[in-house]
């Protein structure tokens, strides 16, 4: 907690730092902190992308990102010292584009299979694939 | 259909104008419309009269002066004819104006950064002249609900309407040495009263001192404003207590808690009152500025730009960052952190109407507090990643005086002595923060230096904190934030107590004081209207949302459970709903307390009267005499017991000495629920009402336990369960220190001769138990031992001395 804002955080300490940030539709994104407003709209810089499939990640160059404050899930500061963490392995993109799909084909075969099976027993399904508030 | 009367220069056709009208729009206008005659510029619909010589443009521009003209605008209310449409256009075209006199600020805002003391003075670009005067206050005022609070005003953090000073203003203050220049952010209402006008506007005094009449004479709406404007959270002036900082004590909570009962803080009042009487400052600058150089200042206030023009040369040395320049201003400010903590102009009664005012000047103050701090913090955020430059230098001083260079690679120097003054005052603690955040030293060790860093300016930074500030505010804390209140209060009374240890002072326990405000009328908002508009305009706003459905609620079928529910059932639910009730009395006496607190002497009464009176109902819950068996249904539910122990402190003398007896009169019940919960904090209690007795009642209590273990004739029972023996230790140490005081001769020999008997029971049944089955009491009376030997023989005390070290002295 930070001693001008008593009782709760801000966003302002986290400026300039490297950022982990989890959006909404489920990205990761990696960079730069660099400014942010009172509804945390936030400025990345030399941001990445990273996309995590099992043990393996890789990354896609974005440059500067503006993120619209409701879509950010967490952020957290990146370890600098220990960020290139030893059990994860790095693939190009790619690869990783590629296992990505392959993992999303997968699970949507499988949402399919629920849904079937819920269907025949007369319930609804519902779409879990969109986090939105208001559905 | 009637001809169409083209007038006007306008292009649109329905609005009268000619335009460039094609062959086609030509022959569409002058057809026939279905409908029966329907002529939407017919003189129904227009009014009568309309000749050819009327142009409504030039009417338009002639009555837009007109306006601009009055200076007073509360004789305004509308004094044209014209409906909303045509003040809406112009204040439509004024907020162009406003946007590009904005935009033009913008450019000097940049220059700003250039901090360079020697060429403040130097004449900067002037904003874009501008013919029309914006007059947004009929639509865009406070009273417009579309307005209510908009953070419209805080658009940007390089508008200068945000900010009343800048860093030139704390270069100024430290040449001045003014020490007490205070970092004044005005609030959202008095922003929302300046009207964006160009230098060029000859000065509008009535104006400001009208504002000033506003918004004294109308707390109301600034009290509803701050209100709305609550996202909640927010202890207000008060609330929040910084003291998990890792500053230590330096920033503790701005406001809230005076560490002085109310009486001292008004003395305070009185230099610091004067001051806020003109709010936020005004006068006090009119006051400086005798020479007669006031319109070009006024024209700063009015327009709420602090941007130095062209106007300002004439006055070299007191440019435009003038707000803040309370100088006796006892609020010092960032350099004198401590103070503006210790004032607590919530306390200030008397000036209820100005509590809105002082509150928001606290705000002032924490954010002002907030914004030193933030920048001393950025500067340790920042210069480790940003700077590895080798500068980093020791801790102290030159960490302080790092000049972190901002956008345009500027050295901040006016910042430098200015931190320098910061220095002084941090000390022990701020070595702490310097050890606490070594992560932050990491990166410069052997890291490229991060060229982007710093894109955001510590003004930027300050704005969002500002905001958030803004939003935490509240006038309410414990309603808002209760845990957070306590949490903070606690924390704080815990530290004063660990203080009093160390120095041996005794300072009062703090405790959140708060104002009572005049009393806010919820009243049901109802929307402006506009006269002479053709129906209602939709006045709805993020403040004051339409209403879609009207949902009421019917009044809750009751009874109709049905008798299917037992009637034990029905008993029980009935028991536990008055042990509730008996909490939402307890809860409301909480609040009168707190309530009273704020109130002078007077005030006070009528609400210590209805404290008084809610405590007597509590009593005589737990009395009904009717149904003796009340009382043990409510000890048998552990609420019950709770609430029990909660009521009892706040008797008085012979309250207690009912609700004594009446337990003690169950004590073979309350014995039996020992282990469970609810006794603990019963024995507290018990032995807190019991130190307030005196030897009557101690006689009484005596006899009153013997009577209810009278089959056995001992005490025996009553030491093995933690509350008796609590309950007779308290009691003997009560005795004994009733022996002390009183004399001999004071006291009733009946009561001596049964006390002393009591005494012999005492030690007799202590013989009896069997050493393992003793209860220990919840706080050791070493006094017991004494007493004993008053009445009782050497002899017998000896015997039962093992069991008497029980409790007397702590067993390992």
């Amino acid at each position: 907690m930070s001693n001008y804002l008593p009782g709760t955080a801000s966003l302002v300490e986290e400026i300039d730092k490297k950022l982990l940030v989890v959006l909404r539709d489920g990205r990761t994104l990696i960079g730069f902190l660099r400014s942010i407003d009172q509804f945390a709209n936030l400025v990345l810089h030399r941001t990445i992308e990273r996309i995590h499939v099992g043990k393996k990640y890789g990354d896609i160059d974005r440059g500067i990102f503006i993120v619209r404050g409701e879509n950010v899930v967490l952020l957290g500061e990146v370890d600098l010292q220990n960020e290139n963490n030893p059990s994860l392995e790095k693939v190009p993109i790619d690869d990783i584009l590629e296992m990505q799909r392959a993992e999303q084909l997968q699970k949507q075969q499988e949402e399919d299979l629920k849904k079937k099976a819920l269907k025949e027993r007369g319930l609804h399904p519902t779409d879990h694939s969109v986090l939105d508030d208001y559905s | 259909m009637t001809k169409m009367q083209v007038v006007g220069k306008s292009s649109f056709p329905l609005l009268g104008g000619k335009g460039e009208l094609t062959p086609t729009s030509s022959e569409l206008m002058s057809a026939p419309e279905e409908e029966e005659d329907f002529d939407i510029l017919n003189d129904e619909t227009f009014g009568d009269g309309v000749d050819e010589h009327f142009d409504w443009e030039e009417e338009h521009e002639r009555m837009a002066e007109e306006l601009d003209s009055f200076s007073d605008s509360r004789q305004n209310g509308n004094k044209t004819k014209d409906s909303g449409f045509d003040t809406a256009e112009k204040s439509y075209r004024s907020q162009e104006e406003y946007l590009e006199q904005s935009i033009s600020q913008l450019v000097v805002d940049d220059e700003e950064d250039l901090e360079d003391p020697a060429i403040l003075n130097a004449s900067r670009n002037r904003p874009i002249p501008q013919s029309h005067k914006a007059r947004l206050e009929d639509l865009f005022g406070p009273s417009s609900p579309p307005a209510f609070l908009d953070t419209e005003h805080l658009v940007s953090p390089s508008s200068k309407d945000i900010w009343r000073y800048s860093r030139a203003e704390e270069a100024l203050n430290k040449q001045r040495n003014n020490k007490q220049s205070n970092y004044k952010i005005p609030t959202i209402i008095e922003r929302r009263n300046i009207i964006p006008q160009s230098p060029m506007i000859p000065p509008q005094a009535h104006t400001l001192e009208e504002i000033e009449k506003r918004m004294m004479s109308k707390p109301r709406v600034v009290t509803a404003e701050e209100l709305e404007r609550q996202m909640r959270g927010e202890t207000t002036p008060s609330a929040k207590a910084s003291g998990m900082m890792m500053q230590g004590q330096r920033y503790t909570t701005p406001v809230q808690i005076p560490p002085q009962p109310m009486v001292s803080p008004l003395s305070h009042a009185s230099p610091y009152h004067r001051h806020i009487q003109p709010p936020h400052g005004f006068s006090p600058i009119t006051q400086m500025y005798p020479d007669g150089r006031n319109s070009p200042l006024h024209q700063i206030l009015a327009s709420g730009r602090i941007t130095p023009t062209g106007n300002m040369s004439p006055i070299p040395h007191r440019q435009s960052p003038v707000f803040g320049m309370t100088s006796n201003s006892p609020l010092g400010r960032s350099i004198t952190p401590p103070h503006p903590l210790r004032m607590s102009p919530l306390s200030h009664s008397p000036l209820q109407n100005h509590i809105m005012t002082n509150i928001n000047q606290h705000q002032s103050a924490m954010l002002a507090n907030a914004m030193t701090q933030n920048r001393n913090f950025s500067n340790t955020g920042n210069v480790p990643q940003a700077r590895g430059q080798g500068q980093y230098g020791s801790q102290n001083g030159p960490r302080g005086n790092h000049p972190y260079p901002d956008r345009y690679g500027n050295q901040s120097s006016p910042v430098r002595p200015y931190n320098k003054n910061h220095q002084r005052f941090q000390g022990p603690s701020y070595n702490r923060d310097y050890y606490y955040r070594p992560a932050h030293e990491q990166p410069r060790d052997g890291r490229s230096t991060d060229d982007f860093a710093g894109l955001m300016t510590q003004k930027e930074k300050d704005w969002i904190i500002k905001i958030q500030l803004m939003q935490l505010q509240t006038e309410n804390p414990y309603i808002d934030d209760y845990y957070y209140t306590n949490f903070t209060i606690n924390k704080k009374n815990k530290e004063l107590r660990r203080q009093q240890e160390v120095n041996g002072v005794t300072t009062e326990e703090q405790q959140l004081l708060i104002p009572h405000l005049v009393k806010i009328e919820q009243k049901t908002y109802s929307p402006a209207q506009f006269e002479g508009s053709l129906g209602r305009l939709t006045t709805a706003s993020v403040h004051n949302p339409r209403q879609i459905i009207n949902i009421t609620r019917r009044a809750s079928i009751g009874g109709e459970e049905g008798q299917n529910v037992s009637k034990e059932l029905r008993k029980i639910r009935q028991l536990l709903m008055d042990i509730e009730k008996g909490y939402n009395i307890l809860l409301d006496i909480d609040d009168l307390e707190k309530q009273v607190l704020a109130l002078t002497p007077e005030s006070r009464k009528p609400l210590n009267e209805a404290r008084k009176e809610k405590i007597v109902n509590l009593l005589e819950y737990f009395t009904h005499s009717d149904n003796p068996d009340n009382f043990l249904q409510i000890i048998s539910v552990r609420k019950g017991r709770k609430l029990l122990s909660r009521v009892l402190p706040l008797l008085d003398t012979s309250q207690t000495e009912v609700l004594m007896s009446i337990i003690l009169s169950h004590l073979p019940n309350l014995a039996k629920k020992d282990s469970e919960e609810g006794t603990g904090q019963l024995c507290e209690s018990v032995t807190r009402a019991i130190a307030t007795c005196n030897l009557n009642m101690l006689v009484k209590f005596a006899g009153q336990i013997q009577k209810e273990y009278h089959e056995e004739q001992s005490l025996k029972l009553v030491f093995q369960n933690k509350l008796g023996s609590t309950l007779l230790c308290c009691m003997l140490k009560q005795g004994e220190v009733i022996y002390q005081n009183t004399s001999p001769v004071d006291m009733d020999n009946q009561l001596q001769t049964s006390w002393c008997n009591f005494v012999e029971k005492f030690v007799e049944s202590l013989a009896s138990v069997s050493f393992e089955s003793i209860a220990t009491p919840i706080c050791l009376q070493p006094n017991i031992a004494k007493h004993l030997d008053r009445f009782i023989n050497k002899k017998l005390v000896a015997g039962v001395e093992e069991k008497l070290n029980l409790f007397t002295t702590a067993q390992s």
